[in-house]
């Protein structure tokens, strides 16, 4: 599924929006169908309890349905969705850590997996895949946010409850460690070749 | 504040909305190219930067978990239609093996009913009310419903009505071919029953052909939003009252076909796409002079609603000079493909653009 198509459908997705709010149940199914593989995406992203996203994620459909009346015109739907999956799950309790040691603890890659790597010859993408999931878990959160499902600074800072200055900081230093991660694998790749 | 790009690292680039804009959907009129072409030192960090954008997306990607995504929409259709009466604290497991109980109830009563001799028809209910149309001319029948539908139905066609239409659905029964201009009632779904294909919409128009002699059962929507499921899918998730139905979502331009042998619907385009008139009520130029083919290919998918899929690096370098107004969709592709040497095919509902490219 390409997130990035959605940004060109802002005229009809009003429109679905206004036909669910008016009771219009085919616009209700659409707009699920829209969004569910995202939801499924970022929700396993920010918990591994599987069961419990799904159930929140029915949760959260079945309050919009109930609440369809009262609820504004909205800008982005996807927005919307995706902070109120965060809340609802984040709510049922998560270990809150303090977002400052969450920011400083990456792990050092130790030069036994990089060698490791090296010599199962993964290709670009997985390599990329592994160094992400060393980054921490809200740094993980926020370049899910921002790179896979589009989400602007101010949206994934407003979404995780940062102000801007220190999404900035998260994404930017996340960012960094994937650069330099990625061209220690590659010099070792090339150091092994020349042997 | 001037940006200073000849300064920019990978996170800076990376950093700027703009330039991940530009890197996933080209769009930007030629900011970025400028910036590029004016950083030529820059171009490893530029490329490096673009290449960590595009890797990332794949990197994050999942694959489409469509099993999931059903399951969690069939208790949601469960939950809307009798919200007061779920028993707390019952776990969702009991509730899916509860569906799964109903599931094998309703297709048990299915199959009942398919041996009762009537070879697999929907019968319905109560017969006495009933109006029943039968097109015996050559001509096409115009049939006004109550509340307000006009139906035209083709030659050799029959319609079953009721006289009035009950207090949940409007429900009506085809045997051959008809196009239906449903008046919108978000209350009042308007189903319709054809042979072994329903099809439920809420106001909106769209033709069905389903004769009993042919292979197969194919519904083509014009206007609005259409709702189809073959019957056993209907009868496997219809509870009492519900009527939130998923199956196959046909938007303007789409048909799903009904492959009678196989029981499988699939989703396709229409053979002569129309415009779509949406309410901005764009008049759409056609007229192209000098226009990037990947433009135009834009154009062509806003207007008729239909997802065109070809490869940008290929056919960058290719641009159209052409007026296109008056030929439908296909004839329209037929004669831009020629210009730049590149073939269309149509899968499922998109159209996919091959070729070489157009080399100076």
């Amino acid at each position: 599924m390409e997130p990035a198509s959605d940004q060109n459908l802002n005229l009809d997705e009003l429109s679905l929006w206004k036909a669910f709010k008016a009771g219009d149940e085919v616009a209700f199914a659409e707009i699920y169908r829209l969004h569910i593989q995202g939801l499924l995406n970022y929700g396993n992203k920010i918990s591994p309890d599987r069961q419990l996203i799904q159930d929140t994620i029915h949760d959260l459909f079945i309050e919009l349905w109930n609440s369809r009346q009262r609820l504004n015109d909205t800008t982005s739907v996807k927005f919307y969705l995706f902070r109120a999956l965060r809340n609802k799950i984040f709510r049922a309790g998560r270990p809150e850590m303090s977002s400052e040691e969450d920011m400083l603890q990456l792990t050092e890659p130790s030069a036994e997996f990089l060698m490791m790597e090296n010599e199962m010859e993964s290709d670009r993408i997985d390599r990329l895949r592994a160094a992400v999931s060393r980054l921490s878990k809200r740094q993980q959160e926020a370049i899910n946010l921002r790179y896979f499902h589009d989400f602007t600074n101010d949206e994934v800072a407003s979404m995780m409850g940062l102000n801007y200055q220190s999404a900035c900081k998260l994404i930017y230093s996340g960012l960094k460690f994937l650069k330099e991660n990625i061209k220690l694998l590659i010099i070792i790749l090339l150091y092994f070749r020349e042997l | 504040m001037a940006k200073d790009y000849s300064t920019y690292d990978v996170e800076d680039f990376l950093e700027d909305e703009s330039f991940k804009s530009w890197v996933l959907t080209k769009a930007g009129n030629g900011h970025w190219e400028k910036i590029v072409a004016g950083h030529p030192h820059q171009h490893q960090v530029i490329s490096d930067a673009a290449k960590l954008i595009l890797d990332l997306k794949k990197a994050e990607q999942t694959p489409e978990d469509a099993e999931t995504a059903r399951l969690i929409w069939n208790n949601i259709r469960k939950d809307i239609q009798a919200p007061a009466r779920v028993v707390p604290f019952m776990p969702k497991v009991f509730r899916i093996a509860a569906s799964i109980a109903v599931i094998l109830g309703c297709w048990f009563g299915y199959r009942i009913l398919r041996t009762d001799g009537i070879s697999g028809k929907i019968v319905s209910q109560s017969e006495a009310t009933q109006t029943v149309e039968k097109n015996t001319s050559e001509k096409v029948k115009q049939i006004h419903l109550a509340d307000g539908s006009v139906i035209s139905l083709q030659p050799n066609s029959t319609l079953r009505y009721p006289k009035d239409f009950n207090e949940e659905t409007r429900t009506v029964y085809l045997e051959g071919e008809a196009f239906f201009d449903i008046a919108k009632n978000p209350e009042k779904p308007f189903v319709v029953f054809a042979n072994e294909v329903v099809t439920k919409v809420l106001g909106t128009s769209f033709n069905i052909k389903a004769f009993e002699q042919d292979k197969d059962i194919t519904v083509a929507v014009k206007t609005g939003r259409v709702s189809v499921l073959s019957k056993n899918e209907f009868d496997q998730s219809r509870d009492q009252q519900n009527q939130t139905l998923s199956g196959l979502i046909l938007t303007p331009n789409q048909k799903a076909v009904y492959l009678k042998n196989e029981e499988q619907l699939k989703k396709t385009l229409v053979e002569q796409p129309s415009l779509i008139t949406t309410s901005t009520a764009k008049s759409y130029d056609f007229n192209f002079e000098n226009k990037p083919v990947s433009e135009v290919f834009d154009i062509l998918s806003k207007a008729y609603g239909v997802e065109i899929i070809y490869d940008e690096d290929i056919f960058r370098s290719c641009s159209l000079t052409v007026g296109l107004e008056d030929e439908e969709l296909f004839e329209k592709l037929k004669i831009i493909c020629k210009t730049i040497n590149a073939s269309y095919q149509v899968i499922d509902t998109k159209v996919l653009i091959s070729g070489k490219g157009c080399k100076f």
